[in-house]
């Protein structure tokens, strides 16, 4: 009997005593879930070490069957993938929990939220530790049902519940894809065990017949990879799919930390879950990092447009997600999930801190001075500087570090030169941001930014590489994914060169214009700004689609329960 | 049918019974509901424990009082006469069968299991029946029938897995997605639940014509069927005797001043909410890996997916609308009772036994 068993056990025994003794021993409550999730990180991290020094844990719990017609089996697997993530979950829930004493303190559903809590955090490591593509489906589908239950946790509220509702609609839609997926693999493969079917996948090339007479057939690998990945994108916030988010954030500020903290990621665990069936199919690999792109994009820039703090960190939310589904798409199965990481830990942070600013802006009895009496500055040398260090000297070095020390095989790979493009973009983002806010405008501040980003890029690299051979300690896998994600040298190029020229125009824009110039900025083009404005501030429109579609769908029920 | 089958069935029947009697509460009515319920109940039973062919005697009895409450109520129209008149050929076919050789038993013990076991066209009598009984009956009507119906599909099953499997699945196909979009459209309670059974059914009938073997799978599943939508039935009556009211979004927030009926209420819609995934598992593990014809398996995809999301809308749509939002300060709430709670928590034990565990 491994410890590892007691890692999602101990968070579901205490939600079973909360439930069970919660509103008689209220004080108790708190004590049990931060023990339980507590006890459980200290299990996973002595679980990590186990897996990281002999082999994954594989056990089953309930056979059914013991030889050829059990489908379904009950068990638990435990590899290094798995490992960092029951890391990573427990820790965060762990902190949650703490947070949760006093920010939830005297609410008259305090017990109810731990039991929830703990529950969550079950179904969460359950999910990550299925040795199966059905229990892990189960488990999938239990997190929807139970974000559901907690994002309407204030259920006399009517937002908190509509939302809700919204979230647990636009995960449904995923869900079904997802089903769909695996319909077809156990029809196509006959398994849903992850090691078979990635044997069976590889040695038997199934094609589906799309239209009649063979005129449209395509590869089995590539259809299921892409409905389970449809699935991926509903649970990640991916576009466009990514209505929920923004809108989630009626939920206690300890809920938001936990989801864009944890839940947000099963997507991006769900695409490494199955990598080496992903890396069979190129095509799904490209639309993979389309979809990623896209939500990069349009995550970031809706981002820009938000004036509530929460919902600025839940469309910067769907842009990282977006970053770690295009990562998955350019085979950077491993850079994911360090991503993935990374971005959890910091989100929550953000979150929880965001909970705090927020109470402290209420009590505040004097407004901020509007920024509109504020004289226009213009931007300072500095700035100029900082920018031209950050846009154009670093990534040159960090180029250099990494084909001459860390050897990655950047003229192989596009995927990496593509992650550290994007770096690229990222960090001229950072600048524009900060160009906005003037904030730019000393070399101290400027020197510590420049700091920051080289260290937070070499850093980056560094683990990153270390975190790939981590967990694909066996030769030339992660190649192989980088490979299969390879895009066509002619829209790799295209790609690159595009994405160059408009950040150096955006750069040269930003230049005339401070300097009275309008070359590239003439008045014409406002009336393009505000439409574009308008266009992210409404959420490109996708929100009032689905509302639409919902409605007639609605209308033509109500027709049929009254007439027929 | 082996005789596991008939006990789980049978079991469903004493379990929502009593459940319905502990859940009718006190009021004038209470004792005549109490007298029907028993009534029905030892009607359904008899059908199921008596030998050949005293059952089928019990069996007209259980059709013939459901014509005769039919008769009484408030239905009116088409539909009803409908209703009564495929009754009366269900009873029929039935007394006829009796006596005569096995093809027409076969074809009568067909007629019953899609009157029985709701599959469209042949719903009517059903919808009709259990949205118009009273009190806590329509969640016995709802096990009665789905028993009885599950008896005779047991019987059945060769002949449906190997003579009638496209028809069936195509009729299964359509009910669940018109019964899916007339909850959807619903405004009053009862209704909603009734056409959620039967689109839950339909899963049934879609999935006989893939898996032949039903009574492993299918029995159990068909009772999970009955006694959560029994007990969401007991629940909403509890609603109803204390506050009159069967329209949907009248009585919003439940769940803040009665937190035991809020409890119980997510708990049962929720099993409801999982019910189309429970044939998935419980299929796959009892069916041996056969290869089955690719329409088969689109068809009874698309019914699942139908039901399952479909049902996710109306399902919490029903939530929303009854158990949260806020409570209405003019209304003097009263909590569940200890009898009406032991009656819900033996039907959920009772559902999730026979869902997951059977």
């Amino acid at each position: 009997m491994s410890l590892a068993l007691f890692i999602p056990l101990l968070p579901l025994l205490a939600a079973v005593a909360i439930i069970a003794c919660g509103k008689r021993f209220t004080s108790f409550v708190p004590r049990i879930g931060i023990l339980a999730t507590s006890s459980a990180c200290l299990l996973a991290i002595l679980t990590l070490y186990e897996v990281s020094t002999d082999e994954a844990i594989h056990i089953i719990l309930w056979p059914m069957q013991e030889k050829g017609a059990a489908l379904f089996k009950v068990g638990i697997f435990v590899d290094r993938l798995t490992a960092v993530m029951m890391v990573l979950i427990t820790s965060v829930s762990t902190v949650i929990h703490v947070y949760s004493v006093r920010y939830l303190e005297g609410d008259p559903g305090y017990a109810r939220f731990y039991a929830l809590l703990g529950f969550m955090t079950f179904v969460i490591l359950s999910l990550v530790s299925s040795p199966n593509l059905l229990m892990l489906f189960v488990f999938w589908q239990l997190l929807s049902w139970t974000l559901y239950l907690i994002l309407a946790f204030n259920y006399s509220h009517v937002p908190a519940y509509q939302n809700a509702f919204k979230t647990l609609m636009v995960h449904r839609i995923g869900d079904v894809s997802f089903l769909c997926g695996i319909f077809l693999t156990y029809k196509y493969f006959g398994t849903l065990e992850f090691g078979e079917l990635f044997q069976r996948a590889s040695e038997h090339l199934h094609v589906i017949s799309l239209l009649p007479g063979n005129l449209l057939d395509v590869s089995a690998v590539s259809v299921i990879t892409l409905l389970i990945f449809v699935g991926a994108m509903a649970k990640s916030s991916q576009f466009p799919l990514h209505v929920w988010l923004p809108d989630t954030m009626d939920s206690p500020t300890p809920v938001s930390a936990l989801m864009h903290a944890g839940i947000i990621n099963a997507g991006g665990f769900l695409l490494n879950r199955l990598a080496p069936l992903y890396a069979l199919s190129p095509n799904t690999l490209h639309i993979v990092f389309v979809v990623g792109a896209i939500t990069v994009l349009l995550g970031a820039s809706m981002m820009l447009v938000q004036n509530d703090i929460k919902k600025t960190l839940g469309f910067s939310t769907m842009g990282q997600m977006g970053y770690m589904i295009m990562e998955c798409g350019l085979g950077a199965f491993a850079l994911a999930i360090f991503h993935l990481i990374a971005h959890g830990l910091f989100k929550a942070s953000l979150f929880l801190s965001a909970g705090n600013v927020i109470h402290s802006a209420r009590h505040e009895p004097k407004f901020p001075a509007s920024s509109s009496h504020e004289p226009t500055r213009l931007p300072a040398q500095t700035t100029w500087v900082t920018g031209l260090i950050v846009t154009l000297i670093m990534p040159f070095i960090i180029l250099m570090v990494a084909h001459d020390l860390l050897e990655v095989p950047l003229e192989d790979a596009h995927g990496a030169v593509i992650f550290l493009f994007f770096s690229w973009v990222t960090a001229s983002q950072a600048i524009f941001s900060l160009y906005r806010l003037h904030a730019v405008a000393s070399w101290k501040v400027a020197s510590a930014m420049i700091a920051a980003l080289f260290l937070i890029g070499f850093t980056y690299l560094w683990a990153g590489e270390l975190f790939t051979h981590f967990l694909y300690p066996e030769p030339g896998v992660a190649d192989a994914f980088f490979v299969a994600a390879a895009l066509n040298p002619t829209v790799f190029d295209v790609f690159i060169l595009g994405s160059t020229i408009l950040i150096l125009v955006g750069w040269i824009s930003l230049y005339t214009d401070a300097k009275g110039q309008k070359i590239l900025n003439p008045d014409w083009s406002l009336a393009i700004q505000q439409k574009i404005y308008m266009f992210l501030i409404n959420r490109v429109y996708v929100d009032l689609i689905y509302v639409r579609w919902g409605k007639v769908l609605f209308q033509w029920a109500q027709k049929i329960g009254t007439r027929y | 049918m082996n005789i596991d089958s008939t006990s789980l069935l049978a079991f469903a029947i004493i379990l929502s019974a009593i459940c319905a009697i502990l859940g009718q509460g006190h009021s004038k009515h209470s004792t005549i509901a109490s007298v029907e319920i028993l009534f029905v109940s030892g009607l359904g039973l008899g059908a199921l424990l008596t030998p050949v062919p005293i059952n089928r005697y019990f069996l007209v009895g259980v059709l013939g009082y459901a014509a005769y409450s039919l008769f009484q109520s408030h239905c009116t129209g088409a539909i009803k006469t409908i209703s009564l008149a495929q009754i009366v050929l269900a009873i029929l076919l039935t007394l006829v069968s009796t006596f005569t050789g096995n093809e027409l038993a076969m074809f009568a013990g067909l007629f019953l299991a899609v009157t029985l076991v709701p599959l469209l066209p042949f719903h009517l009598p059903f919808a009709s029946l259990v949205g118009s009984a009273s009190g806590a009956l329509s969640g016995v009507w709802t096990t009665v029938f789905l028993a009885l119906g599950l008896a005779e599909l047991s019987q059945l099953q060769t002949f449906l897995f190997e003579g009638l499997p496209a028809a069936a699945s195509l009729l299964a196909l359509g009910g669940a997605l018109y019964c899916s979009f007339k909850c959807l459209g619903q405004s009053q309670i009862r209704p909603l639940l009734t056409y959620a059974t039967i689109a839950q059914v339909s899963m049934l009938w879609g999935l006989t014509t893939i898996f032949s073997t039903f009574s492993q799978w299918g029995v159990p599943f068909g009772i999970t069927i009955a006694l959560v939508m029994s007990g969401l039935f007991v629940t909403y009556h509890c609603v109803q005797q204390r506050f009159g009211t069967h329209a949907i979004g009248t009585l919003p927030g439940l769940a803040s001043p009665m937190p035991r009926l809020g409890t119980m209420l997510i708990i049962l819609i929720s099993i409801a909410m999982v019910l189309p995934i429970i044939p998935i598992l419980t299929g796959l593990t009892t069916m041996p890996a056969a290869d089955h014809q690719t329409v088969s398996l689109i068809v009874i995809s698309l019914i699942i997916l139908s039901v399952w999301m479909l049902g996710s809308w109306y399902f919490a749509h029903l939530l929303h609308q009854t158990a949260f939002g806020k409570a209405r300060p003019d209304i003097p709430y009263s909590d569940l009772k200890t009898a009406e709670i032991c009656s819900l928590a033996l039907l959920i034990v009772a559902a999730s036994y026979s869902g997951l565990f059977y």
